[in-house]
């Protein structure tokens, strides 16, 4: 028996509640995969995701997760490939099927990215990521509809942080700085306390060439999270702005902005 | 986390794998902006009958056709190499084209249902030319200065070897050397006269080190005694230097030289000291079976 076993707190007497001990399952892993990709740490998201299809083979969210990682790191090509071997296992899967259209369209596919996001819609048209995916098939295809799929995708999203801060960082990659700004702040002001948000935010600011605002956007990153080396090297980058870069900064505020 | 990698992990990307996204894009890129295409029909069809004579034919449906076209495109290769210089090599070279295009403008039916002739037989000429010019011309022409040369002569079309080096010849070699530039006019205190550009086939006299002595007999080449050329000078003497070969230029000539006759020989020993920058090749003895009628 503990000696701390009756100790009195307030009035209260009796045992205290045991330590469980945390069981390291599906559930598990996917929980953790989610929490790492939520903090943009996208190499271990996948080996999370790579854990729990090891529990479940059959799990649709792990497989999608997996294309998602890839697609964020850059290697579109191995995202379809993957993408390919997952739709052998789930080929109805909505939100599959709508990674692979982002995969496609990433590649330059953009006939077969748009008829994979028709696909998903068809299966299941009431989920955000399918109207993020889809908004990001549009935006690659240079269409105007693309801003009502993000409006959709938000409406269904409900408030959560994460989908505004995913439209962020679609409209990053398409080099669209100031919607991404947008939906940085959208991110931050619902979800004031992820870092990734305020990461987004300042290298978006940093893109269009607010440079003050960017460094209060990355020290407060590195208030929430000390370790982000990617607000370190944000940090860095302005200290050591040069002329070239600050033209290209003012061109990309008057023009591509 | 686990060092080993699950059976669940993806393949990941290679140190190559931006070159293969640039060329990914590209090949879509350009897949969307042509013309649409039936379902049963794929870029690579278009890219390799561009490329493959007679292909398009077996894309349309014709597989005797094609292989008919392929084997006809290389016998008339054949033949074009065998009558290099002739008229022949010509006529074979523009039925080569002409079967290229042909498969070309097979293909084309496909994309508007075989309606549009005008507008086919315009993407055809326009492939033909543009074929003819970017890879025909080019390839002959590439042929034709490095590796074999096609020279007419009084006797006919002799062909030359370019691939032959100035250090493998020896005395006696037919070989073929520019003539013109720098050295194609010469002048004397009473006039002048000029030597066309061209090409010269002649024998090897002397090769680098040898000395040349001429006399009123002819000429002595280390010792050896050798006949008289045309307007070859009567005296003097000098050693080839290296790098170099001696040949007699035999050339003709129009109008009448009078007093500048005697500044003949003085042109020709310069246009007959060949280095490697004019020289082109050796003369082949035979030419697929047929000997060569070497001046």
């Amino acid at each position: 028996m503990s000696r701390f076993s009756n100790l009195e707190f307030d009035g209260q007497s009796g045992n205290l509640e045991e330590v469980q001990p945390v069981v390291k399952d599906e559930s598990y892993y996917l929980q953790e995969a989610r929490q790492t990709f939520a903090a943009g740490q996208f190499e271990r998201g996948l080996r999370w995701y790579s854990k729990v299809l090891e529990y479940n083979p059959n799990c649709a969210e792990a497989w999608t997760g997996q294309v998602r990682m890839l697609i964020e790191l850059g290697e579109f090509h191995e995202a379809k490939v993957w993408a390919d071997k997952a739709l052998e296992r789930l080929p109805t899967a909505p939100e599959l099927l709508a990674a692979k259209a982002v995969a496609l369209a990433r590649l330059g596919d953009l006939k077969g990215a748009l008829a994979f996001s028709d696909a998903s819609m068809e299966e299941h048209g009431d989920l955000p990521y399918l109207w993020l995916a889809r908004g990001d098939v549009m935006l690659a295809r240079k269409e105007r509809i693309a801003d009502y799929c993000f409006d959709k995708m938000w409406m269904l999203a409900k408030g959560d942080w994460l989908y505004a801060w995913l439209a962020a960082r679609v409209y990053a990659f398409h080099q669209m700085f100031t919607l991404a700004l947008k939906h940085a702040q959208q991110a931050i002001a619902c979800g004031p306390q992820q870092f990734t948000a305020w990461l987004q935010l300042g290298e978006c600011q940093l893109a269009i060439g607010l440079t003050g605002p960017a460094q209060q956007s990355f020290n407060q990153v590195l208030q929430l999270e000390p370790r982000c080396e990617a607000a370190q090297r944000g940090l860095t980058q302005i200290e050591h702005q040069g002329v070239g870069r600050n033209a290209r900064n003012w061109w990309r505020r008057l023009f591509l902005s | 986390m686990e060092a080993q990698e699950s059976s669940y992990y993806p393949p990941r990307a290679r140190w190559y794998s931006p070159l293969w996204y640039r060329w990914l894009a590209f090949y879509h890129g350009l897949q969307s902006h042509l013309p649409s295409m039936p379902k049963e029909f794929a870029l690579r069809h278009v890219l390799f009958s561009m490329l493959v004579p007679g292909y398009g034919f077996r894309v349309v449906g014709h597989p005797l056709t094609a292989r008919v076209c392929l084997l006809a495109y290389g016998v008339l290769g054949l033949v074009f190499i065998v009558a290099l210089g002739h008229g022949l090599a010509n006529l074979a070279m523009g039925l080569m084209i002409g079967i290229h295009g042909s498969g070309v403008v097979a293909v084309t039916r496909l994309l508007d249902g075989g309606e549009g002739l005008f507008r086919r037989l315009a993407l055809s000429l326009v492939f033909v030319l543009a074929m003819t010019a970017a890879v025909y011309l080019p390839l002959r022409n590439l042929m034709t200065q490095h590796v074999w040369l096609p020279l007419q002569t009084q006797k006919g079309v002799v062909v030359v070897n370019c691939l032959a080096s100035l250090a493998q010849t020896s005395r006696g070699d037919m070989v073929a050397y520019e003539i013109g530039g720098a050295s194609s006019y010469y002048s004397r205190e009473h006039g002048s006269f000029v030597v066309r550009e061209g090409f010269g086939l002649d024998r090897i006299l002397a090769v680098a080190g040898d000395e040349v002595r001429f006399d009123a007999g002819g000429l002595w080449v280390s010792g050896e005694r050798l006949s008289r050329g045309f307007n070859m000078p009567t005296q003097g003497a000098f050693v080839v230097p290296p790098g170099k070969v001696f040949v007699w230029p035999s050339l003709g000539r129009t109008g009448n030289a009078g007093p500048l006759l005697a500044a003949v020989p003085d042109a020709m020993l310069k246009i007959g000291l060949v280095d490697e920058s004019r020289f082109r090749g050796v003369a082949f003895g035979h030419w697929f079976g047929r000997k060569q009628n070497l001046p």
